[in-house]
């Protein structure tokens, strides 16, 4: 796969282990590597170790690091597109939308995605478009 | 005015929280199981949903799951075409009910293939 690869790197940092397995199945169901991780220092340390360019950074910005890591992703990853996953406080709407835009120099486009509420009705279908806005766009997808 | 302000984030937080500790996730998911201490044993069968807090899944054997269990959830897909992750989780199984085996989580960790490196201790953090 090395070299050919064509999938979207994807990493996903939640402390919610429903939630994360449930993004992560999402984003590889949309033909991407996702690499879940529980805090943000397993993540770190899980791409340092399999060495992963990483092209979408979907975290919890209230797990201890988050800002941090994103930073560092950021750094060494131009034009990663970071997916914050919100817990309802946020002052935005919708699910899926682009919060900020890429500035030159590899600032990373930034998205928001809001955790799903105790009474919503987990829709597969739903789900998957809204990560499917976040996703750089591929003609295989 | 701050005392309000105080309860209004207390709520708010108590939210957060809720939101993540009981939503349930219908994933469907390949897992084998391993039953730990007297009577163990170990087999296969798959998830139906899994949250923070514990794991419904069900297995293909039809003898009598119960006490402390370990799961292990394979990913499905191997990253840069060459590590395997599985997700091990540890607990004890609560309850059995028509749809599967409900497992309530004690711990849970990510593993690459061949060691143990990532590990969470959810009695650390408790849910």
């Amino acid at each position: 796969m090395t070299g050919t690869r064509s999938a979207t790197r994807t990493l996903i940092v939640d402390n919610d282990l429903g939630f994360l397995m449930w993004l992560g199945e999402l984003f590889q169901a949309l033909g991407c590597e996702a690499i879940p991780a529980l805090n943000c220092r397993q993540a770190q340390k899980l791409a340092k170790q399999l060495g992963l360019p990483i092209e979408v950074l979907v975290v919890n910005p209230e797990l201890p690091g988050a800002r941090r890591m994103v930073r560092q992703v950021a750094a060494s990853n131009a034009g990663v597109r970071v997916v914050l996953i919100g817990n309802g406080r946020e002052l935005h709407s919708g699910n899926g939308h682009n919060g900020h835009d890429g500035h030159p120099g590899g600032t990373p486009v930034r998205f928001m995605l809001e955790r799903p509420s105790p009474d919503e009705t987990i829709c597969r279908a739903k789900w998957l478009g809204r990560l499917r806005r976040i996703l750089p766009r591929r003609a295989d997808r | 005015m701050g005392s309000c302000r105080g309860a209004g984030s207390l709520y708010l937080i108590m939210f957060a929280f809720e939101r993540r500790s009981r939503k349930r996730f219908p994933l469907a998911l390949a897992v084998e199981y391993r039953l730990l201490g007297q009577g163990a044993r170990s087999g296969s069968g798959w998830t139906h949903n899994i949250s923070s807090r514990g794991v419904l899944f069900e297995v293909a054997e039809q003898e009598p799951i119960s006490g402390l269990i370990e799961l292990v959830v394979s990913w499905p897909c191997a990253l840069d075409g060459v590590c395997a992750l599985n997700l091990v989780i540890k607990g004890r199984v609560v309850r059995i009910e028509d749809r599967g085996i409900a497992m309530e989580c004690t711990q849970h960790e990510f593993r690459t293939a061949g060691s143990a490196v990532l590990r969470r201790d959810l009695r650390a953090f408790p849910l």
